[in-house]
């Protein structure tokens, strides 16, 4: 194992949320298969298919998705041998498949602030004249324009170095359209590919899938100029202590899915389990139920999660021998903040269960399995769980966007995620003070602004669409 | 009279929704014109657009994308569909006022019933202050609300389901409408406050000289109040007739389709007449007349071209080719095989009677809690000492209003609630004292169908599941996969459907076919009684016909036993056997059906009967009319429940609880009036 | 009535005694005194007797749960966790780690969260439930459709942009008012103007969408077809019928968080410098100083169980199906 792990230069470290971002992605993957089999489960999924809203979102947020699954596998790379011992140390400091591939972004440092697309620092600083002259003076930048002879021929650079971004974007937009209409244009043999490109153009497909192209084509274009310009340049700048601010907001994106995505994950056993037991069995459970939910809701939500966290620290703190590296200390933060907004968060969906099941309960079709004897625990897997997913799976899309905006203000509580860890919140948090300097640093908020307002965004509308879909209130005549 | 202009016009009238499938042609094409002062009704079955089509003259439709409004409706010779908003509003309300099918939900549950009043005075007739309040006490009074001046500060909630409708009513009347629209008045109130209801619309409209345009699928409510008939089918109208012509002799193949479906006495001993197959869907383009797929008369023209308007008799309009004098030979064919319908007699095999359930003494209380410790403050006594008895192979109708306690019985029998005090036993076993794995091994000897086809099964479970739901849990043999699926074809098939129906879902089955699965469900442990809990209430009349010759047929095939618990009580002289009449828990008259239904000594029995609105208008029947409501099971009158309302009271019914007196060997009463033997 | 409030207060008891339960093992079973003294006296060089003083100092020297050195009913009274239970029911939340009394600074700091809280609470729901209005009388057509993606787009934006953005547009581009601090008096106007037109406008999205669904909800029934039937307005229809409807859920729901309004705004006082309580917790965090967080989840709690009590009374107002017993 260990020579395996040599040769290919790096260690796998198995974060806890790692693990459990890849088994959500694995419940979902069963999820999927399972739902594709039954059509009257498909057949609200088939009306999220069909809003043209929905499906740019989810380009969107797959993109985002995309990143934050990249960033979710952690190694420990090698460190080059000193001596001449057998055994390969590993760094302390984790690596991400995000960071192998955007490898340049991380490692261009500069000394502090600088604007977006920059040649020079933002700051003065004494600058060694050849002559032996030492004068304060806007320094050159590591690496914003470092290839270029003359800091003129930035905005030329800039534009041809767009362009090149732009159209390895159009390429990649390009494979990815040819893909799918072959797969689409084979799977339903009666339609040619060429009626399908003429449909699509028209925007005639169930599918609206000239939005999605569209939106594909956008977040394609961007990304492959970004990339193309963000090697040479810090295109969103560079924070105090000369960090590149792009790289900080694409490393937060991660931050950000984990929260929206483990919180419901960890509280959906419970709040499911707890709010049917609640509405189905009633009497003393109900009340034990419901006095538990009263009790955790009382507590203000912010000082609830609080008052955990600051404990957590503390006992992160005295404990500070329990952790290898850094990664794994932030990331046992993170997995701490995220159970207890789920503590906090579950009480909702609970109460919104117990209240469907007290419906479901008095049916007739629990009646008659009641009346054939069904055990308990066999009409609540087979009649009541099915019925209320609905329920559960508004929520989950529903709740999303709200933690991934509480992460930023719980960061600038002090009770977010770990300070060297990367997240909007903290990014704002460092920043917040930039805006009363004079000049004004407005690159760092701007930075964490867009990337969170854009998959926030995304999220609301989709999950707009979902709640319409899946809401039997509003098809009551289907 | 002829020479008036028509109150209201309505010509071609179409009204379409957009769906996803493409135009709803809810209601396509309809003419009709309505007199001063008459009262028309429009007759049809769920969905075939009479609702809507009193919505489009009130321009009331509900807020689905319109894919078209044509035609033209005319109100005193000023067209309502040109009408600017601003003066529509002056329309309703002041000259079309409509009241709607659930007084429920359709009254303001936070504003007072002076102030739902009043506000139509104000803006109809700007009455405000003491002057609005004087006119809304005397509405009410008009209407028949006990305690105007008392009721006129009430909330919705604290007042009936026949009282909220006369606060509709009273709301209709305040603008002094020409025309009312009553869609369905009376569907979701009880008999003997259904008879009330429409007393009450008879007399303001011979006072007030008012047309009703009366919407409603119950043949026997047409029969005791209108003067003119339309039938209308998928979006068209079929038949318009006056009353007379219209019951004597039904002319479209529909109608008289209708006529025969519903269940009464003289029909006992035939099956019922069914329709085959189902109604159009209505949004395909219609070509031929839209009857055809289900009509015994068709021929190819039917196909081909949409019949018009044909005169029958006296004004009796027909649309239908037979009558086409062109088609003479055909439609006189028609007239006389019309009398002998497929009438296939069965020798009913009535059972050999022994006793298969004995039900004594059946108490059922519900105990109030409140408080923090959830002390128990008072109880429900929805069932309070009832005894019963069914005989193998037979069927036994629990008859009663809402709120009588009727499904409380049938649950208490099938062991889901348990029983306060009583004895039911089955079969010689006593049910009542069966516990958990005992219990369950006689689980499959009685099994239940229930009132709502839409709620009895669960939406996320295939066909075959639900009807394997019970042979898993109770018969426990673990048959092959292979065997358990053919079990599940037969027993499809044998309630009329077919094998391969297994793989599919609930939302696919209409609501007919819905209630069959229920049946092979119930079927598929081997129930020797069955409780059936309002299975045909939620039913269009024809498809009613099809659940109950279905079950009828099962009882002869495998000697069921059924206990029939419904309020319907035509659909009772034909398929009970038994009566038992329930009244606030208790059971007030018992013995068979033609005891009970042609001589009823219980005077609510008596009075029960007389409120059903029968077809047969040529024997007159005194309403006994009934004043109030059913008291509540949480505090039940003393003495006899019913002395608060029964016409016959005497000083002795409020103290004393009359018990069960025998009239005849299978004949009993619980009524002071009745003297034993 | 009265003693319907009577048996309320009873039920709400139990509540306490569980919050008082979490935050005992929060503060005092994750990290035992020890841990807090250790970490407020500086990890390293402590000594056993720095320790023992800390906890004497504050009156945490006393065992946790079972008290083995005392005697008789003591052994279970004379413990942490009945002195600081009881302390907090006698709403005595001692004394903070720099040694002000924290009763007396709450006490102080409710006034200036209450004039950012209200203002902020009524101005909002009042624009709220017009902008639902407004797009409800308009529903289904584009001003309905654009308010509803505006809606969505200010609910994207998260709550501290709101804060950075006004502040540096109308604070520091325009300099109409200042940018932080507070004085009390008439002169509080002055430094509470921004923060309640920023704290009104960053409610709007979601606030709007609610309502706008409940107004909605609302149209859908029965009695609103009646109405129209009687030949009212759309105006009338949505004032006098839907409003006084929709008023139920709005009124309850608002009337919850009514009490919690001394509890003020943690992100916008701490941005803006008001000395209230919402600052008062985040400086309480930062310095993790554990007596006061105890103090307001205390006091959180209190409030919110008021705001139950209030809720329900509220009902009665409203609704005229409801009756209290």
């Amino acid at each position: 194992m260990s020579e395996l792990y040599a040769w290919l230069g790096g260690k796998p470290l198995f974060l806890w949320t790692d693990m459990l971002i890849w088994l959500l992605v694995a419940v979902i993957v069963l999820g999927v298969s399972y739902t594709r089999r039954r059509p009257h489960l498909l057949e609200p999924w088939h009306r999220v298919a069909k809003s043209r809203l929905a499906m740019g979102s989810l380009v969107v947020l797959l993109v985002y998705v995309v990143i934050g699954l990249l960033d979710s596998l952690h190694y420990r790379p090698a460190l080059e041998q000193s001596d001449q011992s057998e055994e390969v140390h590993y760094a302390v400091e984790a690596l991400t498949a995000l960071d192998w591939m955007v490898g340049g972004l991380r490692e261009s440092g500069e000394k502090s602030y600088s604007a977006p697309l920059a040649t020079h620092l933002y700051v003065r600083e004494m600058v060694g004249e050849s002559g032996g002259e030492v004068r304060r003076d806007y320094p050159r930048l590591k690496s914003g324009g470092a290839h270029l002879q003359n800091p003129q021929q930035r905005a030329a650079d800039l534009v041809e170095n767009s362009i090149v971004g732009g159209a390895k974007g159009l390429l990649l937009w390009l494979g990815i359209a040819l893909l799918l209409v072959l797969l689409l244009t084979r799977k339903r043999q009666q339609i040619s590919p060429r009626r399908w490109v003429v449909e699509v153009a028209r925007g005639e497909t169930a599918t609206p899938w000239r939005t999605i192209l569209l939106v594909t084509a956008v977040v394609s274009l961007l990304l492959m100029a970004a990339i193309q310009v963000g090697v040479k340049y810090h295109i969103l700048g560079t924070d105090k202590v000369g960090q590149d601010v792009f790289y900080q907001a694409v490393k937060s994106i991660r931050t950000g899915l984990v929260i929206g995505t483990l919180t419901t994950l960890i509280m959906l056993p419970f709040a499911i389990l707890l709010g049917i037991m609640a509405g189905y069995f009633r009497g003393w459970i109900d009340d034990m139920i419901q006095y538990t939910y009263t009790t955790l809701n009382s507590i203000p939500g912010v000082l609830l999660i609080a008052a955990a966290i600051l404990m957590i620290h503390v006992y992160i703190d005295t404990n500070a021998a329990l952790f290898e590296t850094t990664e794994e200390r932030a990331d046992l933060r993170l997995l701490f903040l995220c159970i207890i907004l789920g503590v906090t968060s579950w009480t909702g969906l609970c109460r919104l269960l117990r209240g469907e099941t007290l419906k479901l309960r008095e049916m007739d079709y629990i009646t008659a399995a009641h009346a054939f004897g069904v055990k308990n625990i066999r009409i609540i897997i087979r009649h009541i769980l099915p019925n209320v997913m609905h329920v559960v799976l508004i929520s989950v899309v529903l709740d999303f966007s709200g933690l991934v905006l509480a992460e930023a203000v719980l960061s600038y509580v002090g009770v977010g995620v770990d300070p060297t860890m990367y997240s909007w919140g903290n990014m704002i948090n460092g920043a917040r003070l930039e805006m009363a300097r004079e000049p004004v640093v407005w690159w760092t908020l701007l930075a964490s602004f867009l990337f969170m307002f854009t998959m926030v965004l995304a999220a609301n509308l989709f999950s707009d669409v979902v709640r319409e879909a899946f809401d039997p209130r509003v098809h009551k005549g289907e | 009279m002829l020479d008036k202009p028509p109150l209201l016009k309505i010509s071609n009238l179409q009204t379409w929704f957009s769906t996803r499938e493409g135009a709803a042609r809810a209601v396509d094409g309809i003419s009709l014109e309505i007199m001063q002062g008459e009262i028309f009704a429009l007759l049809g079955e769920s969905g075939c657009g009479k609702s809507i089509t009193a919505l489009s003259i009130m321009q009331l439709l509900p807020e689905v994308p319109l894919a078209r409004l044509r035609g033209e409706i005319l109100l005193d010779g000023e067209s309502l569909l040109d009408l600017p908003e601003q003066k529509m509003r002056g329309v309703r309300g002041g000259h079309i006022a409509m009241i709607f099918q659930e007084p429920m939900t359709s009254l303001n549950p936070v504003l007072s019933v002076g102030d739902q009043v009043g506000e139509v005075l104000r803006h109809h007739s700007g009455l405000r202050g003491e002057a609005q309040r004087r006119r809304v006490v005397e509405l009410l009074d008009d209407v028949g609300l006990p305690d105007p001046e008392q009721k006129i500060d009430t909330y919705p909630h604290q007042l009936s389901g026949g009282m909220k409708q006369r606060v509709m009513i009273a709301i209709a009347l305040a603008g002094e409408p020409d025309l009312l629209i009553a869609d369905e008045p009376t569907t979701a109130l009880d008999v003997t406050i259904q008879a009330q209801i429409l007393e009450l619309l008879r007399r303001l409209q011979r006072e007030r000289g008012m047309a009703i345009l009366l919407i409603t699928h119950d043949l026997g409510v047409v029969a005791e109040m209108a003067d003119r008939v339309a039938v209308m089918y998928a979006g068209q109208l079929i038949e318009q007739a006056p009353r007379r012509p219209f019951f004597s002799s039904p002319g479209h193949p529909y109608t008289r389709r209708l006529f025969d479906a519903i269940p009464d006495a003289g029909k006992r001993h035939q099956p019922l007449s069914m329709l085959r197959g189902a109604v159009p869907v209505l949004t395909q383009e219609f070509h031929g007349c839209r009857f055809r797929n289900r009509c015994d008369y068709g021929w190819e023209l039917c196909g081909e071209l949409s019949p018009e308007w044909l005169s029958a008799q006296e004004g009796q309009q027909v649309r239908c080719h037979l009558f086409n004098p062109q088609f003479a030979e055909r439609g006189s064919r028609v007239a006389e095989s019309s009398g002998t319908e497929p009438v296939v007699e069965r020798g009913q095999q009535e059972g050999d009677g022994s006793g298969l359930l004995q039900v004594r003494g059946l108490r059922v209380h519900f105990p109030i809690r409140k408080g923090f410790f959830h002390r128990t403050v008072g109880s429900v006594q929805a069932v309070d000492g009832l005894d019963l008895s069914i005989g193998r192979g037979r069927t036994v109708a629990l008859v009663g209003e809402s709120g009588c306690g009727k499904t409380t019985v049938g649950k208490a029998i099938m062991r889901l609630l348990e029983a306060t005090d009583g004895t039911i036993s089955f079969d010689g076993v006593n049910l009542s004292k069966l516990q958990g794995g005992a219990l369950r091994e006689l689980r499959s000897d009685f099994q239940m169908i229930f009132q709502d086809p839409y709620a009895s099964m669960n939406p996320r479970m295939m066909v075959a599941d639900i009807i394997g739901e019970g042979m898993d849990a109770l018969l426990g043999q673990a048959p092959s996969p292979e065997g358990r699926r053919q079990k599940i074809g037969e027993l499809l098939e044998q309630v009329g459907l077919t094998a391969e129906m297994a793989s599919r879902y609930p939302h696919e089955f209409s609501g007919g076919q819905r209630q069959r699965i229920a049946i092979a469900r119930a079927l598929a442990v081997n129930p020797r009684l069955i409780i059936c809990d309002e299975p045909t209430s939620a039913l269009d009349v024809s498809v009613q016909a099809q659940i109950l010759n279905l079950l009828r047929g099962l009882q002869q095939q495998q000697n069921l036993s059924y206990l029939f618990i419904t309020h319907n009580l035509s659909v009772v002289s034909w398929f009970a056997q038994e009566v038992a009449v329930m009244y606030l828990g208790k059971v007030v008259e018992y013995g068979t059906v033609d005891e009970v239904m042609t001589a009823p000594r219980h005077p609510y029995t008596q009075a029960l009967l007389s409120a059903v609105p029968t077809i047969d208008r040529e024997t007159q029947r005194e309403v006994i009319r009934l004043e109030g409501d059913q008291g509540s099971p949480i505090n039940p009158p003393s003495g006899c429940p019913f002395h608060p309302r029964c016409p016959q009271a005497m000083e002795r019914c409020s103290s004393e609880l009359p018990d069960s007196r025998q009239i005849s060997e299978t004949h009993s009463a619980s009524c002071l009036l009745v003297t034993n033997g | 009535m009265l003693n319907y409030i009577l048996r309320r207060i009873l039920y709400a008891f139990p509540i306490l005694v569980g919050v008082n339960l979490i935050t005992f093992f929060l503060f005092f079973v994750v990290n035992t005194p020890d841990d807090m003294a250790r970490m407020h006296l500086g990890m390293k060089h402590v000594t056993e007797e720095a320790i023992e003083n800390w906890k004497q100092e504050r009156g945490y020297d006393r065992p946790l749960l079972w008290n083995e050195s005392a005697s008789g009913s003591e052994k279970l009274t004379e413990t942490l966790i009945i002195s600081e239970s009881l302390k907090l029911f006698r709403f005595d939340f001692g004394v903070a780690d720099d040694g002000r009394n924290i009763g007396g600074d709450i006490k102080q700091r409710m006034g200036p969260s209450l004039a950012i809280a209200v203002p902020i609470f009524l101005i909002g729901l009042f624009t709220n439930i017009t902008f639902a209005m407004l797009m409800v009388f308009f529903r289904a057509t584009y001003l309905d459709l654009s308010g509803v993606v505006l809606t969505v787009v200010l609910m994207s934006i998260s709550g501290l942009f709101y804060v950075i953005g006004g502040q540096f547009v109308v604070g520091k581009l325009m300099h109409l008012v200042p940018i932080s601090g507070y004085e009390g008096g008439l002169g509080a106007f002055r430094f509470v103007i921004l923060p309640v037109v920023i704290g009104v406008i960053s409610g709007i999205g979601s606030g709007t969408r609610w309502y706008r669904t409940i107004f909605l909800e609302e149209m859908g029934k029965d009695y609103v077809r009646t109405a129209r039937a009687k030949g009212l307005s759309e105006y009338r229809v949505l004032f006098h019928h839907v409003l006084r409807n929709a008023m139920i859920p709005i009124l309850t729901g608002a009337v919850v968080v009514l009490p919690l309004l001394f509890m003020g705004s943690l992100i916008t006082e701490s941005f803006f410098g008001i000395p209230g309580l919402g600052s008062y917790t985040i400086e309480a965090i930062n310095a993790q100083d554990f007596a006061i967080v105890r103090a307001m989840v205390f006091l959180g709690a209190v409030l919110y169980i008021i705001g139950l009590l209030l809720t329900d009374l509220s009902y009665t107002l409203v609704d005229p199906r409801v009756r209290l017993s």
